[in-house]
């Protein structure tokens, strides 16, 4: 397709006040003179009806295709220009330059050329992306384990029409919540000891002819990508392969360690159980010889406060002492059920519950455990009386423990035969790492310490034994919750094609879970779908644009397989780079970290953004107008600035914007050829990073910072100012700051000298 | 393409100079690239753009051959193979666009008429990624095997059998998820309400491959959330995320939204709803591009609903900075008046129409999803509590806004009623939820957004003192360690008690009353703004919502089999769990105009 010729035109627009601000008959004179573009036309309001047709006019003819519209921002009219058929390049003449500059100004009117000169230079350097392929292989969906989560989403993704493959490594179903005799209500009217649902579901899965269930199974290996997962499952008998289109993981939760609520008193008396020892009993019913043997007249139950034991609270271990209190009430007459907490967090409707055991005269009362005795004294520290204040005479205490998520297989030993094999270099609880170095700690994990090599091994092996360059495991954040880290997108993992859901993700109860697998059934089916139409997937969903590695140039560096923030790229046994397209998310971090820039998109590419920088006219040192080069990433730093243009705040005349895809995309050649063309200072806008990392695409402006670490050095060498090349996170909503940090970063360039490269 | 080996053989000796030059390849790229920064710099260029040089030449063809380069035969088959079952795809994509074109005509009424072409269009990129997808199955099984090759694997004759049964069957299976059932008359979704549950629903039910209308009732999407000045617990900008939802938006083609737009009645069953929409004028026509001069000549002043009426704004208006879709909307108090003259003579795009009348039409719809999501508890209920008494009085949704860089303040938080510094802030928890008198469920979010509004104080004011009145903390899950950072701050005083009232004191301050529950001390404690924590109450309550949408005794909506709740619409929930319910919502959706259950 890049056969055909481009044939380019400019749509120099009149509306929205360019053409008062800016003379564009001087505009129009550069474009066909020396930008040597052969079509220039203006037009009243592209946007408009009329400046639509006659754009498509000309595409229709065939005498364009390639449109560069200088308009308003790419943000807008999005649709309108897309519809025309031909490649649109925007130059954005509206927001960025005639809303945030004087009209009339010479500098405003150099600013606008340039941002044509920008446009052009992109046009020769972009193609219409092409889709690679082939194709998904495989429209079917793997469901890891057999509790209410993955049954749920084993019967989900039936119903939407999937065949599906639950696995469950036990020899029955149901996990936990299948064990236990009454269930939290969680629907209207949010009251009442519901009855267990999975015998029900079990029993809908299993007679399901769209679900293959195998239970003591589970997952030797995964290899391939989103549609085309090729699985190697395992039982006590021997291995098959199966082909999936994308993977559900529900291996749900386990109990917290017993052992850490020893001090609290736990293990002094059979009388003192966890919720969960608790179910059991419940489950073997509160006959006559249970009461006898172990009188439940009173009952406490203790919720301890969380901070020092587990670092979160599940939230759902307090609605289970409701449940409990209440059927204990149910079953023993006369019975005293306390419920000691300090927080007592029954959210949601859950307070319905919650007044309901109220009602039924279960005591709720505020307060701190200090300890539990084997006589069963439980201690409470009361501020009203000032001291600490004994509850004897209890039959029986029973401590809520919290979830701990099952992100790794603890039954497993950590290292596994195929894991071996990978160059398993990466700690998956550290979610910004890169070329071996930490930038910031995982979450929950100190900074700076978090790869450090006594941090202890994660616990058991990997659940799908990812046959990744990155490594065997599913990536986890604080705790061992596995991703999303997003609360907008709480389904987008690292590991494209790959959705967790249930108690792996987030503490929460079984009605929580069962709409938990919905959601994550959805953007399986969403992957296999767009896998096989060869399209990305969240953020830019539907982008056909891709990375393409010319391996004759390619010196086998590896920093693109071990940057890429979703792992998509393996290594061939020779070394060479392996892109998985399936898994690729299109960020171009890959790209902004190849040495030799042979990692290229049809429309986004190194030699591009060069051109585009190297159109910028650049005045000589005695102009006394600086220029600066400011990259920006597209998703918050851009319309943050585009927003600011809506606001009419003025920006330096001085700064040349170009959008990036991710600051992780940016690559020092983009720097350099900056510098050598004279520009004075250069400026990375992009994205929060660390912790609580806004970067969409992970951990792009982590790795920018880094890469940019080395750029001082380098600056000296060609004896310029260390401060000319910076870097700063704004967020979208800077709309008032980032052009302040821009015009100060201005001020600052233009009070040192000019970059003496100017005019080479 | 296979000219491309031969080729990528002569430009060795550039390949060689470049490995060269980034030999050094230490583990930690940082000092080697500087090195090549500084010194390789013209080298590498050079290689890259001969590499580009030969990208360019044939750059669909040389990637898309490069997985399978050594054995070229599957190729043709992939030819072949290609167009069978691309017809068959084709057929049915085309027998699943004329049912979608078909509900849509029904449209034609108003202004969705124009329109509905772009609607029912195929999606942009679909077609060409079909094409390639259809084909190259059989080259599935080789890739697979080179995959498991590079992995360092055996190449295992299971794996390529899997794979190869698998590939024969995804044609066929593409089609029974995605294909129309009988007794279904639209396979349209339609999602009522534009906040961040309403937009979520909507682009992952298009993304998976359906027609959506997503309806909202104000002239932008976005909802309560574009409102809020920052998410806990990362304290991140919403409108972050709502800009990743436009792109994803404006880059899908069956997703068609529209403003303004209110459901007036439902009528049908799962499959086959006709729904009544009634869309109001904004007086501004689609040639609006924003640019605001209307902006600047209009007198009249009206409440701006951005920020909860605390400040003013001309009644010709951009909702805010962010608004998606961009353009002005003229208030109906302008029509008729002298403004309006002045509106029209000063529009440069002959945008602005004064002709336009309220529209109604049906649309047909296979499902609904409802997201229309929540409205604060009205605190003028809550008496005691003096809300509407004193402008230092406010409420949770309205400290979003003092905390906001685009709010009345422009993100300082000052008392509204002098415009000085805070110095002692009271955040009272539960005012309405958690009382059967008021709101009997927590609202859940409320414990965590005044948290979020300690921190803001904290932040802004450095010996600024923060009161906290709760009953309880519910601080859950991964919140808890949000909960623990706040609690470090010792000027932030956790007090368990639900305040009985608010009076205005003499110096103007409002003085809070009542009893502490630990240790029973009596307060009568004067702050410089308190903010009363309202709860969420479903905005479908009290309002004209439509019959025949089942709701629990709260208002929430119930899941009907046809028509479903996405977030707060369902259940008193945070974004995350909101983004959570409307992706479930989308899959329950889908299901629905599928043709139903299996």
């Amino acid at each position: 397709m890049a056969a055909t010729e481009k044939k380019q035109a400019v749509y120099l627009c009149e509306g929205c006040g360019i053409s008062d601000a800016i003379s564009l008959d001087e505009l129009e004179q550069a474009v066909t003179g020396e930008m040597r573009v052969p079509l220039c036309r203006r037009i009243d309001a592209c946007c408009g009806e009329d400046g639509l047709a006659q754009i498509k006019k000309d595409i229709d003819k065939g005498e364009v295709t390639q449109a560069i519209i200088a308009a308003c921002s790419p943000r807008v009219m999005c649709e309108e220009f897309d519809a025309l058929g031909a490649q649109v390049i925007r130059a954005n003449l509206r927001e960025q330059v005639i809303w945030s500059q004087p009209a009339g100004d010479e500098n405003t009117q150099m600013l606008a050329t340039d941002h044509v000169r920008m446009a052009v230079a992109k046009a020769a350097k972009t193609e219409k992306p092409a889709a690679h392929g082939p194709g998904a292989s495989s429209m079917k969906l793997l469901v890891v384990g057999g509790g209410v989560t993955g049954l749920s989403a084993a019967r989900e993704a039936s119903k939407t029409g999937a065949d599906v493959v639950l696995v469950e490594k036990t020899g029955e179903l149901g996990g936990w919540a299948g064990k236990w005799s009454k269930h939290i209500p969680y629907a209207s009217p949010y009251r009442g000891l519901q009855e267990n649902p999975l015998p029900d579901l079990i029993k809908e899965v299993m007679g399901d002819k769209a679900i293959t269930v195998k239970t003591n199974t589970t997952v030797a290996r995964t290899e391939g990508g989103p549609g085309e997962f090729a699985v190697q499952l395992q039982n006590g008998k021997g291995d098959e392969w199966d082909v999936f289109g994308a993977i559900v993981v529900a291996t749900g939760w386990r109990p917290y360690d017993t052992a850490k609520l020893e001090p609290l008193g736990y293990g002094s008396s059979p009388h003192i159980v966890t919720d969960i020892e608790f179910e059991d009993i419940l489950s073997a019913g509160l006959s006559k010889k249970t009461k006898k043997k172990k009188s439940l007249d009173v009952v406490a139950f203790v919720i301890p406060g969380g901070a020092d034991r587990m670092p979160y609270s599940s939230g759902v271990s307090d609605r289970v002492a409701i449940k409990q209190a209440l059927q204990v009430v149910e079953a023993v007459p006369g019975a005293m059920v306390y419920v000691i907490y300090e927080d007592l967090r029954a959210h949601g409707t859950a307070e319905e519950f919650y007044r309901e055991a109220q009602e039924a005269g279960v005591v709720f009362q505020k307060g701190e455990v200090i300890s539990i005795s084997s006589d069963l004294t439980v201690t409470v520290r009361d501020d009203l009386l000032g001291g600490e204040v004994p509850m004897s005479g209890i039959d029986m205490v029973v401590i809520s423990t919290g979830m701990v998520p099952n992100s790794t297989d603890i039954d497993r030993e950590p290292s596994q035969s195929g894991a071996d094999q990978l160059k398993d270099d990466i700690d998956p609880r550290v979610p910004i790492t890169f070329s071996g170095k930490l930038v910031n700690g995982g979450n929950g994990a100190e900074p700076d310490k978090a790869a450090d090599d006594d941090e202890p091994a994660l616990p058991g092996g990997p659940i799908l034994n990812l046959q990744y360059r990155q490594g065997p495991h599913i990536p986890i954040l604080a705790n061992g919750f596995a991703d999303s880290h997003y609360i907008c997108f709480p389904y987008e993992t690292r590991r494209t094609g790959i959705y967790t859901c249930g108690p792996v993700r987030r503490a929460m109860t079984v009605g929580e879970a069962r709409q938990d697998a919905q959601g994550a059934v959805l953007k399986a089916i969403q992957a296999m779908r767009a896998a096989d139409e060869s399209l990305a997937v969240h953020p830019r969903s539907g982008d056909l644009s891709y990375p393409k590695i010319n391996h004759d140039i390619c010196t086998k560096c590896r920093r693109c397989t071990v940057e890429c923030p979703f792992g998509a790229i393996d290594e061939d046994p020779d070394g060479r780079p392996h892109i998985n397209f399936s898994r690729c998310r299109r960020c171009g971090t890959c790209m902004g970290a190849c040495p030799v820039r042979t990692i290229t998109f049809d429309n986004y590419n190194p030699q591009m953004v060069a051109d585009m920088i190297g159109a910028v006219e650049v005045p000589d040192e005695f102009a006394e107008k600086p220029r600066i080069l400011v990259l920006a990433c597209e998703n918050d730093a851009y319309p943050a600035l585009d927003m600011a243009g809506i606001n009419r705040r003025q920006l330096s005349p001085y700064l040349r914007i170009i959008p990036v895809r991710c600051l992780g995309s940016v690559t020092m050649l983009w720097i350099s050829t900056a510098l050598e063309k004279g520009f004075d200072g250069v400026m990375l806008m992009g994205c929060k990073s660390g912790d609580d990392y806004q970067c969409h695409f992970i951990k792009g402006s982590g790795i920018a910072e880094e890469r940019m670490s080395s750029v001082g050095e380098t600056l000296k060498s060609m004896m310029l100012e260390e401060d000319r090349v910076v870097m700063e996170e704004v967020s979208i909503a800077d709309s008032v700051r980032a052009p302040q940090v821009l015009n100060e970063f201005a001020d600052k360039i233009g009070a040192m000298p000019p970059n003496p490269f100017k005019g080479f | 393409m296979a000219n491309d080996k031969p080729k990528g053989g002569k430009s060795g000796s550039g390949k060689t100079k470049a490995g060269e030059a980034t030999a050094s390849d230490t583990p930690d790229g940082a000092e080697d690239l500087e090195d090549e920064f500084a010194a390789f710099e013209r080298e590498a260029r050079e290689a890259a753009a001969k590499a580009m040089g030969t990208m360019s030449g044939g750059a669909a063809a040389s990637a898309k051959s490069e997985p399978k380069a050594e054995t070229p035969a599957p190729a043709d088959d992939t030819a072949s193979g290609e167009d069978d079952q691309e017809d068959e795809f084709a057929a049915f994509e085309r027998e699943a666009r004329e049912a979608a074109a078909k509900a849509m005509g029904t449209m034609g009424g108003g202004a969705a008429g124009t329109e509905s072409d772009a609607q029912t269009s195929a999606p942009a990129g679909a077609d060409p990624g079909q094409a390639a997808a259809e084909g190259g199955k059989a080259a599935v099984s080789d890739e697979q095997g080179e995959a498991a090759g590079q992995a360092g694997a055996e190449e295992s004759p299971a794996k390529a059998a899997a794979t190869a049964a698998a590939a024969k069957t995804v044609a066929a299976k593409r089609k029974e998820i995605f294909g129309p059932r009988k007794g279904i008359k639209s396979q349209t979704v339609l999602v009522v309400g534009g906040g961040i549950a309403g937009i979520t629903a909507a682009i992952e039910i298009a993304e998976t491959g359906f027609d959506v209308v997503l309806l909202e009732q104000g002239p932008a999407l976005g909802g309560r959330v574009t409102r809020l000045n920052l998410y806990f617990p990362k304290m991140c900008h919403p409108n972050c995320g709502l800009e990743i939802n436009y792109q994803r938006i404006r880059n899908n083609r069956r997703l068609k939204v529209m403003t303004m737009s209110q459901v007036l009645s439902v009528a049908g069953k799962a499959g086959d709803y006709k729904v009544k929409v009634r869309t109001r004028p904004t007086y501004t026509t689609r040639d609006c591009n924003g640019c605001g001069e209307c902006a600047k000549v209009v007198k009249k002043k009206i409440p701006n609903r951005y920020n909860y009426g605390m400040d003013k704004m001309a009644a010709a208006y951009l909702p805010h900075e962010h608004a998606f879709p961009m353009r002005y909307v003229i208030d109906p108090g302008v029509k008729g008046t002298a403004d309006a003259k002045k509106l029209e003579k000063a529009c440069p795009a002959g945008a602005i129409d004064f002709g336009q009348e309220d529209e109604e039409f049906e649309l047909n719809a296979g499902a609904i999803v409802w997201a229309t999501g929540w409205r604060p508890y009205d605190a003028r209920k809550l008496e005691v509590y003096s809300y509407g008494h004193s402008p230092d009085i406010i409420n949770n949704v309205e400290m979003e806004r003092l905390a906001s860089h685009d709010g009345p303040s422009g993100g300082k938080i000052l008392r509204p009623s002098n415009g000085k510094e805070v110095k002692k802030v009271a955040l009272i928890q539960c005012a309405g939820s958690r009382d059967i008198n008021h709101l009997p469920y927590c609202s859940m979010i409320c414990c965590l957004a005044s948290l979020k509004h300690a921190a803001y104080v904290r932040e802004q004011h450095g010996d600024a003192e923060v009161d906290i009145y709760y009953i309880d903390i519910r601080a859950h899950d991964k919140m808890s360690q949000f909960y623990e950072r706040v609690r470090q701050d010792e000027k932030i005083k956790f007090i368990k008690s639900k305040p009985g009232h608010i009076d205005i004191g003499e110096d103007g301050r409002p003085v809070l009353c009542g009893e502490r529950t630990i240790d029973r001390e009596i307060y009568a404690e004067p702050y410089d703004l308190v903010v009363l924590a309202t709860g969420m109450e479903p905005s479908l309550n009290g309002s004209s919502a439509p019959d025949g949408i089942s709701r629990d005794e709260y208002g929430f909506v119930v899941d009907d089999g046809g028509q479903f709740s996405a977030g707060v619409a369902g259940g008193p929930f945070d974004v995350a769990l909101s983004t959570q319910s409307a992706t479930a919502a989308a899959l329950k959706a889908i299901q629905a105009v599928r043709g139903g259950v299996s």
